[in-house]
């Protein structure tokens, strides 16, 4: 990356920040002036005690129980500020993290369902978590300390002006240049060059040993494991390697920063006698240059985390700056269909995922679904059946042809109006962790109990939630619901949504083979007179189908049922 | 706790507790330096103790990252190591079912691993040093300025501990009650991120952003009120320890200076060594959330790694090359953990040469019979024999599942699993045998072609054909077919049969399949439903890895 582009980037993320940091300002100004606050009161503390200490000798007088009260007002003083900034900092804090996560899920709600369908969504969005966490950090308890640590010195300069001793300013003023500005970025470029090798290095052993797990069956078949650890020991060593260099660095600052620290105490004593001070000021002095030195250090965290900072920022937006891939129509192509079930056909369709162009998962399908028909889709893993049902909903739009609705191209149909229309029940259903009413209505806000009811006899669950102590008011856990229920409960929730159009992906595959005939016999009841897409691998539910597409490596056969629908 | 740690690393620590020793005492030096240049700054000799004093302190702050480095890369390494033992391990089907999700041991290996190693590897020796450094502290001032000074700070250190320990169990329910929420608040998002396909397929997002709003908003709401009592605690440490410290020392100082017992320039040294005193404390908060994750992660591997370590020493890796042999299972019994017996007195017995088909309803036991044969499963009683003695399956057979997994890679190194020796000329024989060889040489980089989750897709015949392939260049003995053709297009299976048929005679061939195409060109066929003589009604047919979800999940039929 060219030092141009670097400050570009800078440029336009500290704008950003700024930006999204404004409902927060004033808090956060609260919190840097209580900061500055308590560091002046522990510089006043430690200067105070100096110079009390070397003139009780100096003039053979002082009173021990004066000098303790002082000192402990002082700390009180430092400790009410050090609450307060405290106080202030976390409420920042909080209110930084839950606008970004409400400001991250509207985006990423904009740009859903397809950026969900992404290849490992589960690491990306774990990793944006995180990244949304290392924000908050660092807005809220970073930035702070590293503002108070440019302040709070210049108000020691400004003392030491004032009470006329501008050769110790010079001296502390270098220091503090030195040791706020210098030291702590001594190597970071190298070092973070450095960090994010060593970030790839962990990402490549996950990647390895994700990818041996899911082999584990061959790896064992063949004896190849010390082979598979044996590629692992390169990355090790590299990975060793490179975190030498950072403890290296990390060395070298600590280090520089003792010597600079020492040379500032000793700078202070030769201008002070210099300027003709006394040696209780001189104490006064260096002891009150010590007190600068815990601000000055909070530069090192700043620096140390601004690297990893500016790269989760750019991650959060990427995405956040993302436009979605299945825009809706402008307003003159706008059309709304009608309330009745649509032929929904193919035309020339191909598709490819968009990271990996090169594979088509569908190619030169042509298919039409009849209005109203049930459609049943079969076809190995990775065939490409489960695309036909993202394409039909709208999740994506195809890379070549067309999807039609009564003749109408999918794009020219609102999104809101499509979602609405359009009924979806995924592989691997995700139920709300409230109640079983609430997972019912997710599609049907309005549906009264009794419809709540008559979905739930359809899918043969009446039973089980009748059974249950709070009937529809169950909470749903994890252990509440087996992967059966599961999928019949979201079964019953699509009933409940009603669309023209319904895309069942897998929607029995872990039911007996008792419970799927009878479930799929209601849901064919259910769902007359709808356009039924119903994706699957098993043949055993086909013969209630009123035609079949069988998919194989991206192509599409159709077949004729030879069993009436019911 | 459960794991165990390297002497190596043990004598780190200890050299690391040191050298924080040595800096302390180099920067009391320093201080007392100072104070004599405070009061003559002329006192050349001074200068040279501060020279000195800085030196030495430098060269040991300096080294304590280094030793810290190095005692966590060990401790890394053994972490990952011992992991990817407990991975490499489970060589069974059995075994495989058994380890826990690939998601926890992967995030364990790295970033556990990661934890660990900062907790071991630099943690315990700061902790330590932190709470022996004042004691240090002390004795130099006990030896420089007076013990009853060290006597009367040492008392008003021990104070902090029972002060701040009492007030944070004061608010330690509350503090409990923080983490809980801000805990569930993030799971709660990161729900409503997995649950977002779901309810923006539902058009429901604009209700779920305003719920995770609100949600976010009681919680903080609730948290300040909890902030404002325990924050208290900052007060009252300012006050006690650090006012209470810096405070005794400066009048004691102020005492003794104004009698004459003391000089300037211990004065002033004494006021800067009692803050040293409470430099410790600031520390212990920083690194306590490194301290608290380190644990965590000790625990989460100590639960994934078995309690005693694996007895067998690795399976070896070449195979027995040979001509056919005759193989078989004799007299087994076998149920998988917690079910039924799917074989019981079971006996196979296939002719050196012979292509045996075996049949029988889906569940019957057939894929175990074979994950027996190929040493993936060890029987309960019985033995598995080879040319008439009994072996194991894994240096004779060579296997072909329904599917095939493709490692991130090229097909070349996908092959080379088989025979990581192999030469091309070899790879390429062993693709002609399996009728692949055209097609990758289409390729516009052939071999070298990159396969796996990222790379191109091979449809599902040609991945059969490629495990085909490896199968061949294993050059094993005994070739076993598991429903290998059953999600594969016509050309391929074909193309499959037709290199099995040319392997009559030269291989031994056990094949499991549903189709006529492959069940035709066996010899003999064995139908497993009416030999094992007590067939279960639902049984688990086979452990599939189910990679999207990445945990392993038993397929009921």
């Amino acid at each position: 990356m060219t030092e141009h582009t670097l400050t570009d980037g800078r440029a336009s993320q500290t704008r950003w920040l700024l930006s999204f940091g404004r409902p927060v300002l004033w808090p956060l100004l609260i919190s840097i002036a209580c900061r500055v606050a308590e560091l002046a009161a522990g510089a006043a503390l430690l200067g105070y005690a100096a110079h009390a200490a070397v003139s009780a000798v100096t003039t053979g007088s002082g009173s021990a129980v004066s000098v303790l009260l002082v000192v402990l007002t002082l700390a009180a003083i430092r400790g009410v500020f050090h609450y307060l900034e405290h106080y202030t900092g976390h409420w920042v804090a909080f209110r930084v993290l839950a606008m970004m996560r409400v400001f991250f899920y509207r985006r990423l709600a904009a740009l859903a369902p397809a950026i969900t369908y992404r290849h490992r969504t589960g690491d990306l969005l774990g990793r944006v978590t995180r990244d949304i966490d290392r924000l908050e950090v660092f807005f809220a308890h970073t930035v702070v300390p590293a503002v108070a640590a440019v302040v709070m010195p210049s108000g020691v300069l400004l003392w030491l002006i004032v009470i006329g001793y501008p050769g110790v300013a010079l001296a502390v003023g270098v220091s503090v240049v030195v040791l706020g500005a210098g030291v702590p970025f001594v190597g970071r470029r190298r070092v973070g060059r450095n960090e994010a090798a060593i970030v790839a290095h962990l990402g490549t052993v996950s990647a390895h040993l994700a990818d041996s797990i899911a082999g584990l069956r061959e790896i064992s078949a063949f004896g190849a494991a010390p082979e598979r650890m044996r590629t692992l020991d390169r990355v090790e060593r590299d990975l060793a390697v490179r975190r030498r260099v950072v403890a290296r660095w990390s060395a070298a600052r600590v280090a520089l920063t003792r010597v600079c620290q020492v040379g500032a105490l000793a700078a202070v004593v030769v201008t002070a006698h210099a300027g003709g001070a006394d040696a209780a000021t001189i104490a006064a002095m260096v002891a009150v240059m010590f007190a600068t030195f815990p601000a000055l250090e909070a530069v090192d965290a700043f620096a140390a985390l601004l690297g990893s900072t500016t790269s989760s920022l750019r991650r959060i937006r990427e995405i956040a700056d993302g436009t979605s891939d299945t825009p809706g129509p402008s307003t003159a192509d706008a059309w709304h269909p009608p309330e009745s079930a649509p032929e929904i056909r193919f035309d020339g369709v191909a598709f490819a995922h968009p990271g990996r162009p090169g594979r088509r998962v569908l190619d030169r399908v042509d298919l039409t679904l009849p209005a109203g028909g049930f459609v049943g889709v079969v076809g190995p893993t990775g065939s490409g059946k489960s695309t036909l049902g993202a394409l039909a909903a709208r999740i994506w739009d195809p890379v070549v042809g067309r999807v039609l609705w009564d003749g109408h191209d999918l794009r020219h149909i609102p999104v809101d109006v499509l979602r609405d229309r359009v009924t979806v029940v995924d592989q691997d259903p995700y139920l709300l962790p409230t109640s079983i009413a609430a997972n019912l209505r997710l599609g049907a806000p309005e549906a009264t109990d009794e419809r709540l009811w008559e979905a739930l006899h359809a899918v043969d669950l009446d039973t089980f939630v009748r059974a249950m102590p709070d009937g529809l008011d169950t909470a749903i856990s994890d252990r509440t619901l087996s992967g059966g229920q599961r999928q019949r409960l979201a079964l019953a929730r699509a009933i409940l949504h009603d669309g023209a159009v319904i895309v069942v992906d897998e929607g029995t595959g872990q039911l007996d083979a008792a419970t799927e005939a009878r479930v799929v016999a209601r849901l064919r009841r259910e769902w007359a007179g709808r356009t039924v897409l119903w994706i699957t691998h098993r043949e055993s539910t086909l013969d209630r189908c009123d035609m079949v597409c069988r998919v194989r490596d991206g192509q599409v056969i159709v077949e004729e049922s030879t069993a009436s629908a019911c | 706790m459960g794991f165990p740690i390297d002497r190596r690393v043990r004598r780190l620590t200890v050299v690391s507790v040191g050298l924080a020793w040595w800096s302390v005492v180099m920067t009391c030096v320093i201080y007392f330096a100072l104070g004599e240049l405070i009061v003559d700054p002329g006192s050349g000799n001074r200068w040279g103790v501060l020279a000195a004093a800085s030196s030495a302190l430098v060269v040991a702050v300096a080294s304590i990252p280094l030793v810290d480095d190095r005692a966590a890369r060990l401790v890394e390494v053994a972490v990952r190591r011992a992991l990817l033992r407990r991975i490499y391990g489970a060589d069974t089907l059995v075994a495989r079912s058994e380890l826990p999700a690939a998601g926890r041991l992967v995030s364990a290996a790295t970033d556990g691993a990661d934890k660990i190693a900062a907790l071991r590897g630099g943690f315990v020796a700061t902790i330590i040093g932190a709470v022996t450094t004042p004691l240090v502290v002390l004795v130099v001032i006990g030896l420089t300025i007076g013990w009853r000074v060290a006597g009367l700070l040492f008392v008003l250190l021990l104070l902090a501990p029972p002060v701040v320990g009492g007030l944070q169990r004061l608010f330690q329910r509350s503090s409990d009650r923080h983490r809980e929420r801000s805990r569930r608040l993030a799971a709660e998002f990161l729900d409503a991120l997995r649950g977002l396909r779901t309810v923006s397929l539902y058009g429901r997002v604009d209700d779920h952003a305003a719920h995770l709003a609100a949600a976010s908003e009681s919680q903080r709401r609730s948290v300040m009120r909890l902030l404002l009592g325990n924050q208290a605690i900052l007060f009252v440490t300012d006050v006690v320890v650090y006012g209470g410290l810096a405070g005794a020392a400066t009048a004691t100082a102020v005492h003794l200076g104004s009698t004459g017992q003391l000089d300037a320039p211990r004065a002033v040294a004494l006021v800067l060594l009692a803050v040293l005193l409470t430099k410790p404390l600031d520390h212990i908060g920083q690194f306590f959330y490194i301290g608290m994750t380190g644990v965590a992660a000790e625990k989460e591997v100590a639960g994934l790694l078995p309690a005693e370590p694996a007895q067998k020493s690795a399976t070896e890796g070449a195979s027995a090359r040979s001509g056919a042999v005759s193989c078989g299972v004799i007299d087994v019994d076998f149920a998988y953990p917690d079910r039924e017996p799917t074989l019981i007195d079971f006996t196979l017995q296939v002719g050196a040469g012979e292509i045996v088909a075996l049949t029988g309803p889906s569940g019957a036991g057939k894929s175990t019979v074979l994950a027996m044969l190929a040493g993936d499963l060890v029987p309960d009683r019985g033995r598995v024999e080879f040319g008439g003695a009994p072996a194991h399956g894994r240096a004779h057979v060579a296997i072909v599942h329904q599917q095939t997994h493709l490692f991130a890679g090229t097909i070349a190194d996908n092959l080379r699993l088989a025979r990581p020796d192999a030469s091309e000329a070899e790879l390429w024989t062993a693709l002609r045998g399996a009728r692949l060889a055209d097609e990758i040489a289409a390729l516009p980089r052939r071999l070298d072609t990159e396969v796996g989750e990222f790379g191109t897709a091979l449809s599902g015949g040609q991945a059969q054909r490629l495990s085909l392939a490896r199968a061949l260049l294993r050059d094993a003995p005994v070739l076993i077919l598991d429903e290998a053709t059953s999600h594969v297009d016509p050309r391929s299976e074909e193309l499959i049969a037709e290199t099995i048929a040319s392997l009559a005679g030269r291989k031994t061939v056990v094949l499991a399949t549903h189709s006529p195409r492959l069940a035709a060109l066996a010899h003999r066929a064995v139908d497993i439903g009416s030999t094992s003589r007590h067939p279960t009604e639902s049984v688990i047919d086979d452990v599939e890895m189910n990679r999207e979800t990445e945990t392993i999940r038993r397929v009921r039929r």
